[in-house]
């Protein structure tokens, strides 16, 4: 059967009972050297080349109690305007979507489900098309129409597959790639009759970058993205029960419905915030749980934390890559985190296989 | 400057001079922007173009008459609004991509593709039995080329050879204007607010050039968005804006990052309304009254016509 090797792949990739695998504490406490590294990073490194004592003399300067240091205006604007809102944003789009990726494999059971899975990232460039072709111009209409788009994509989904209050998996995949289907086509339609300027406007959202980050947009990321994953996290030993298969799940007390309900609406809410603010970012959300899995293993209390700071700090090391690496051009950020994403998951892949901890 | 007009106008006779023997011959023959040589028996009397720049090519021609297909997105030719309203009245025959039955039903003896964008619909429109001219956009000699061409082909090169005539004139009397400038403005020129720009390889590049103005990133290729930190090291002295992508002048004032460039400190933010940009952006025969409008309006000087 279809789940059946689905399964199976995925348990090739996560054993579950492997014995040598990295403690969690050691693994967590590099997550953080490497969080706060990649702030210093993220601050320190950008097209104009402020030295890092600068950068944090800076940070530091908006400190209460501290004296105005004197450092040119436009550092400033530079490091507390541009790089830090958009470090910060980075941090929790990438974790959203890593996060939402753990729970999208957990809950199908497949090691190829992505947060976009459900059909979020089309819909929100459908809803993102809508909105330029009629017209609308102002800073937060792409946005708002790229959640509109994606809160329906997956709604339609939810209520084609939903009855009486169940569903398999199955089916809400199955509705998902369909729905995603119609509305890439529905999308490509609204680029087609749109006029040139149109076109590229809605081309530069779907290719999806970090480039629009800003307090504002951070401000309201931030509840949303926390307050879901926090909720997700509390609900990891049930996703836990349920990777044992439903009936396993019921047995322990679990209830499958309502746990696939609820996690699947968090896992797609903050897919969709992510995606209206950053569009769709590719690989973080795929290959970012899958390098945690196989780290950490399939314990979902370790894992979800591991993989929200594993994307946040994956997705903020990427983008000043992507701001930098073809100066004065901005490469689209979704390139970097496949060109650095799939190499090191295969990497990890076939040391897996090679170390024959697997069969 | 003397030996640039005159550098200019000596080409300019060269070139009427090739054509003008050519036609002696009542069979027409011109080489096209792809290198491929174009024959035509009869002047045709129908004819379709298939971008914006041509079809203001062809009705600035005089070939109303003639003209049964253009393109969809007419509404870029709304810089001239009295041969916007002649091609509003024809059949559409695609956008960016044609309707080679539309093409077909049209029954054209000449269509007029472009050069750089389809070039892969050369071999289909000649499989429908008409003769495809393939039109250059890389720069302002290509264009004058095509005009002369296309003139040539169908029987008004006398009034291709006014137009381009009136063309080198204009930009002889543009190059001296902008060589009269103390300094050319450094300039930031972008189409949207993800601070996509252009380099000085586009048709706009060129024109900006023309304008008198320096392109602070001249050095890329082609339309590609730049980092915000990057325009505050550049620092430039005047940002162009086009209105057409719903940029306005308030998202860039207040724009957190560019509010430390000397443009917006300075207010030496011009918006573009999306006439005035098409006319940089079409190479057609109103490149040249586009750039001299720009630099009218960013100088605050007159170009002695």
């Amino acid at each position: 059967m279809w789940v059946a090797g689905e399964v199976q792949l995925l348990y090739l990739i996560c054993p579950l009972r492997v014995m040598n695998r990295a403690k969690p504490k050691v693994t967590f406490a590099t997550l953080f050297v490497l969080l706060a590294f990649a702030f210093l990073v993220g601050v320190a490194i950008g097209p104009v080349s402020i030295p890092l004592g600068k950068s944090l003399l800076i940070l530091t300067d908006k400190l209460p109690l501290l004296e105005f240091s004197g450092l040119p205006s436009n550092f400033q604007t530079i490091i507390f305007d541009l790089r830090l809102p958009r470090i910060l944003t980075g941090l929790l789009v990438g974790s959203s979507l890593a996060v939402s990726g753990t729970v999208m494999q957990g809950i199908f059971r497949n090691p190829l489900a992505t947060p976009y899975i459900l059909g979020v990232a089309s819909g929100g460039s459908a809803g993102a098309a809508t909105v330029v072709v009629l017209g609308f111009t102002s800073n937060f209409a792409l946005p708002i129409g790229a959640l509109i788009g994606a809160l329906s994509a997956v709604t339609i989904v939810y209520r084609i597959s939903w009855s009486r209050g169940s569903t398999s998996s199955y089916t809400l995949i199955l509705a998902g790639v369909a729905l995603s289907s119609l509305f890439s086509a529905l999308t490509t339609a609204l680029i087609f009759i749109a006029g040139p300027y149109q076109q590229h406007r809605v081309l530069f959202w779907m290719m999806g970058g970090l480039w629009r980050s800003s307090w504002t947009l951070f401000k309201i990321l931030l509840p949303i993205a926390t307050v879901g994953a926090g909720i997700i996290f509390a609900w990891s030993r049930d996703l836990n029960a349920l990777a044992l298969g439903e009936s396993a799940a019921e047995h322990l007390g679990v209830k499958p419905a309502l746990v696939k309900k609820t996690l699947l609406g968090l896992a797609t809410a903050i897919t969709a915030v992510s995606v209206a603010a950053a569009g769709s970012i590719g690989f973080v959300g795929l290959v970012i749980p899958h390098i945690m899995r196989m780290i950490l293993g399939p314990d979902h209390r370790i894992l979800l934390p591991a993989a929200a700071l594993g994307g946040g700090v994956f997705l903020i090391y990427t983008d000043v890559l992507a701001k930098t690496i073809m100066q004065p051009v901005e490469m689209p950020v979704g390139v970097i985190t496949a060109f650095f994403g799939a190499p090191f998951f295969l990497y990890l892949l076939r040391k897996k296989i090679v170390g024959g901890r697997m069969r | 400057m003397k030996k640039l007009s005159s550098t200019l106008l000596i080409g300019l006779i060269l070139v009427l001079f090739t054509v003008g023997l050519v036609s002696a011959q009542a069979e027409r023959t011109v080489t096209d922007s792809l290198g491929r040589e174009v024959t035509i028996e009869e002047v045709p009397e129908r004819v379709v173009t298939t971008i914006v720049s041509t079809t203001e090519i062809a009705l600035d021609l005089g070939l109303d008459e003639r003209l049964v297909g253009v393109p969809d997105l007419i509404q870029y030719l709304s810089y001239v609004p009295e041969l916007q309203e002649k091609a509003e009245k024809k059949e559409k025959v695609g956008g960016f991509k044609l309707s080679i039955e539309k093409i077909a039903s049209l029954n054209p003896g000449l269509v007029i593709l472009d050069a750089s964008a389809q070039k892969d619909m050369v071999s289909k429109i000649k499989d429908i039995g008409a003769t495809v001219y393939a039109a250059g956009s890389r720069d302002i000699e290509s264009v004058r080329e095509t005009i002369l061409e296309i003139g040539y082909l169908t029987g008004k090169l006398d009034r291709a050879q006014k137009i381009v005539g009136e063309m080198v004139y204009k930009e002889t009397q543009l190059r001296d204007a902008v060589a009269k400038l103390d300094e050319k403005k450094s300039t930031f020129y972008t189409i949207s607010k993800r601070m996509y720009t252009v380099g000085d390889n586009t048709f706009v590049g060129t024109a900006l050039q023309l304008a008198g103005l320096n392109n602070v990133f001249g050095e890329i290729s082609g339309f590609k968005p730049v980092n915000t930190e990057e325009i505050i090291k550049k620092n430039p002295e005047l940002i162009i804006a086009t209105e057409d992508m719903g940029l306005t002048a308030e998202d860039l004032r207040e724009d957190k990052g560019l509010k430390e460039v000397k443009a917006v400190q300075n207010g030496n933010v011009v918006l573009l309304p999306t006439g005035e940009d098409s006319m940089l952006n079409q190479p057609g025969t109103k490149i040249i009254d586009g750039a001299i409008n720009l630099f009218e309006k960013i100088y605050d000087t007159e170009v002695n016509l």
